[in-house]
């Protein structure tokens, strides 16, 4: 049974009639299913939100910014705009925020966000930002997302980046550090991203052109590209 | 020799070569059949032969005429083979990259090409197993209710089990019907004539799936506690179209199979599918758009009788509509109620169709006892609601065997429950056999009055319904339902309800809160009656 339909048009069915002891089992108006929707997968307008994971692949352009590429990934969550302009090509904007952890590898060549050597070190940070995407779609299908690709840019904003380590005095106290308002991040940040999906399930992947961290910081900079799995919160 | 090897809807003519990734499946529909002969006493079954004769059908239909050889060939030497070739739609599906496939349109040959490929949604809700092979005690209620809801013992008591009748099923599979003795009589006494695997292209069709096996059973199956179905004497053509695990090419096998059941004489088609969201948008649903809906009114128009479930979407918000080949016109669409409370259960689609016809056109249980592989289950479904109605067609047809198709799927119509009132949820009720035996079942006293005031309406009913519903044997309950809807003046309906009655016999409505010229219908127990706000 559609219950929310049903509780709709029961709630309506009241409002329009007085009801001597019955009991209303279904009760549908019809005249709302007759309208032409312009909002659907495959209409006009569409919008949803997703989740995501991405990984960071690659590596690091200079020495000193080895991570360890399994655990540094992005945990993500966004809303997506797609405007249909014919069944093949659409395009939309997006807001998404992310957390975004690089685990540090330490080595003796170590340089970010120092040289010194800890335990364990993530540089996390709390992103959000917006992004524009062209979206080609593939086989002519009906009213669901189908199969597709998407080509976009994006920028971000940072407004918080923490620094954690954890490491283990000759007592043996374990000490966990976390450092915020650092000065060496940049606040802002562009880079541009693609995306393969079917339906619900997108493989995305990103390109970070901006660096992270400052000119003056001097350090080199964390790997650029990321890969990942998207989850689109649609129906089907 | 040439027409046999035109004859590409047989499937020994398809190709079953890899297909490329970068290969999609395009159908190429052609201009003409100029020239080609057509023999209908070499291509067709005698009882496809004796069914055109009996209802009037032109034997040299062009419908029927191979599509032209020499057009085939072309397109193989720009396409990869074609895998299916229908005469009907005088149509040829090849995969071919997408580049080359728009290219064709330009063949003076072609008359357009379209993309093909649907998703198919089984209409199967759930199936929950059981471990036992003969009918539990808590499921006897169901294994009586899905005969008996119909009256169909009238059928049996009077020696009408559907012999005579070939019916045609497309399912996924059928899986069992060798090893299950509730199909022993039909492998026994050869009544499955035929059967076709579309997507292997062999006669093997007793594997993949139990869900043609259980609407099977459903038609004609036998336990030891009694029939199943009840058209237990019909023939069968078992179609396997349905592949789960390649849902995009089923639909080429649909139509495949719809001209290779004509071809082979069935009287009844059975479909148990439907093609929504992933091909279409609701308002294609218009009977006219899809392939299939195309192809099943060809079909109807050869003297078949197409019975389709009207699908599983009722529970989608984002397709309250009936599905497509479901939404054809001259397809018998069965929803599927609830049980025990005997209306529309969620799953089943509703009507009407995109461009306003009354959808599904009538209903049965959408729970059955079934047969699968080496039990008997209970599963749901409009899968399930469309074989009952198939077997109530066949034992009906075998009654009336001068009846044509359109004839049958009225008498369908008018039997019903319901009849002449209808809903999109139930269509016109649940056919009743009964209707074709009894006198008495035509006449119709009157159970309620239509008051206008000049403020309300009031619905009086002329007995008193005292008893509690939960009180009240199951058999009763949808005699206690009162139906009624509003009309627009254009005569389509705008709202319809159904109400259970409790310790009442008086509904009023505020005739202010109707618009001039619409028209209050009302149904309850057997009986209609309309009044019109002037």
């Amino acid at each position: 049974m559609r219950i929310f339909a049903i509780f709709t048009h029961l709630f309506f069915f009241l409002a329009l009639f007085q009801v001597n002891a019955q009991t209303v089992i279904i009760a549908e108006d019809v005249r709302n299913d007759r309208d032409q929707r312009e909002y659907g997968m495959n209409r006009r307008h569409y919008s949803h939100s997703w989740i995501g994971i991405r990984f960071v692949a690659g590596s690091p352009e200079n020495q000193g910014a080895d991570v360890y590429t399994g655990r540094s990934r992005a945990i993500e969550y966004g809303y997506r705009y797609k405007r249909r302009f014919s069944d093949i090509f659409s395009a939309g904007a997006e807001f998404q925020a992310n957390r975004y952890a690089f685990h540090m590898k330490q080595s003796d060549h170590k340089l970010v966000p120092d040289p010194v050597i800890n335990e364990k070190e993530r540089l996390v940070f709390l992103q959000t930002g917006l992004g524009v995407f062209q979206r080609i779609n593939v086989d002519r299908r009906g009213d669901y997302i189908g199969r597709f690709l998407d080509i976009g840019v994006y920028g971000h904003w940072l407004p918080h980046v923490r620094h954690i380590t954890h490491d283990e005095t000759p007592e043996g106290e374990r000490i966990r550090i976390r450092r915020t308002r650092m000065d060496y991040p940049n606040k802002f940040g562009y880079g541009v991203m693609a995306r393969i999906g079917i339906n619900n399930l997108v493989l995305s992947g990103r390109f970070r052109y901006s660096d992270l961290f400052t000119d003056d910081a001097g350090l080199p900079e964390l790997p650029r590209w990321s890969v990942g799995l998207d989850i689109g919160m649609h129906p089907f | 020799m040439f027409v046999l090897q035109a004859s590409l809807l047989s499937p020994d003519a398809t190709a079953d070569e890899p297909v490329p990734d970068t290969h999609r499946g395009f159908w190429v529909f052609f201009t003409d059949k100029a020239g080609v002969q057509f023999d209908p006493y070499t291509f067709f079954d005698q009882k496809a032969i004796e069914r055109r004769l009996a209802h009037n059908v032109c034997l040299y239909d062009s419908l029927d005429y191979p599509v032209r050889k020499d057009y085939l060939d072309s397109l193989a030497v720009l396409a990869d083979q074609p895998t299916v070739v229908s005469r009907w739609l005088n149509a040829a599906h090849v995969y071919t990259h997408p580049g080359i496939a728009f290219d064709l349109e330009s063949l003076d040959f072609v008359k357009k090409v379209q993309p093909a490929g649907i998703r198919l949604l089984p209409a199967a809700y759930h199936n929950a197993d059981t471990e036992y092979v003969s009918v539990r005690s808590r499921d006897r209620a169901l294994f009586i209710a899905q005969k008996e809801h119909m009256a169909a013992h009238r059928f049996t008591e009077n020696g009408f089990n559907g012999e005579g009748v070939r019916i045609a099923v497309f399912d996924a599979g059928f899986r069992g019907v060798k090893s299950n003795k509730a199909f022993r009589h039909l492998v026994k006494n050869g009544q499955i004539v035929r059967t076709w695997d579309f997507h292997r292209n062999r006669e093997n069709v007793f594997a993949y799936s139990i869900h043609g096996t259980m609407v099977l059973s459903a038609i004609a199956g036998i336990v030891d506690d009694g029939p199943l179905g009840i058209a237990t004497g019909a023939e069968f053509l078992l179609a396997r179209t349905e592949i789960f695990r390649e849902p995009m090419v089923e639909e080429k096998y649909w139509l495949a199979a719809m001209e290779w059941a004509d071809r082979h004489g069935a009287d009844i088609i059975n479909s148990s599918l439907g093609y929504v969201f992933h091909r279409y948008f609701p308002e294609q649903m218009d009977g006219s758009t899809s392939l299939v809906a195309q192809a099943a009114g060809i079909a109807a128009a050869k003297g078949i009788l197409v019975i389709n479930a009207a699908g599983n979407m009722g529970n989608n918000r984002h397709w309250r509509i009936i599905v497509t080949p479901a939404d054809a016109d001259s397809v018998l669409t069965v929803g599927a109620l609830d049980f025990p409370s005997l209306i529309r259960a969620g799953y089943s689609s509703t009507g009407p169709t995109a461009d306003g016809r009354m959808k599904p056109n009538v209903s049965a249980l959408g729970t059955v006892v079934a047969a699968t592989r080496n039990r008997l289950v209970t599963p749901s479904g409009t899968s399930f609601a469309s074989p009952l109605v198939t077997g109530f067609a066949a034992c009906l047809w075998q009654k009336f065997p001068t009846y044509s198709n359109m004839d049958i799927f009225r008498a369908i119509e008018r039997s019903a429950s319901l009849f002449p009132y209808y809903d999109y949820a139930h269509g016109f009720g649940t056919p009743q056999a009964c209707y074709f035996f009894d006198s008495q079942a035509l006449f119709v006293t009157p159970t309620f009055d239509l008051v206008r005031g000049d403020e309300y309406i009031d619905i009086i009913l002329r007995e008193y319904i005292s008893m509690h519903p939960d009180e009240k044997s199951r058999a009763d309950r949808e005699n206690e339902y009162l139906y009624y809807q509003i009309k627009d003046a254009g005569g389509g309906i705008a709202q319809y309800f159904v109400a259970d009655l409790e310790g009442t016999n008086k509904v009023r409505l505020p005739v202010h809160d109707f618009e001039v010229d619409q028209q209050l219908l009302v149904h309850f127990r057997g009986y209609t009656a309309g009044i019109v706000i002037d």
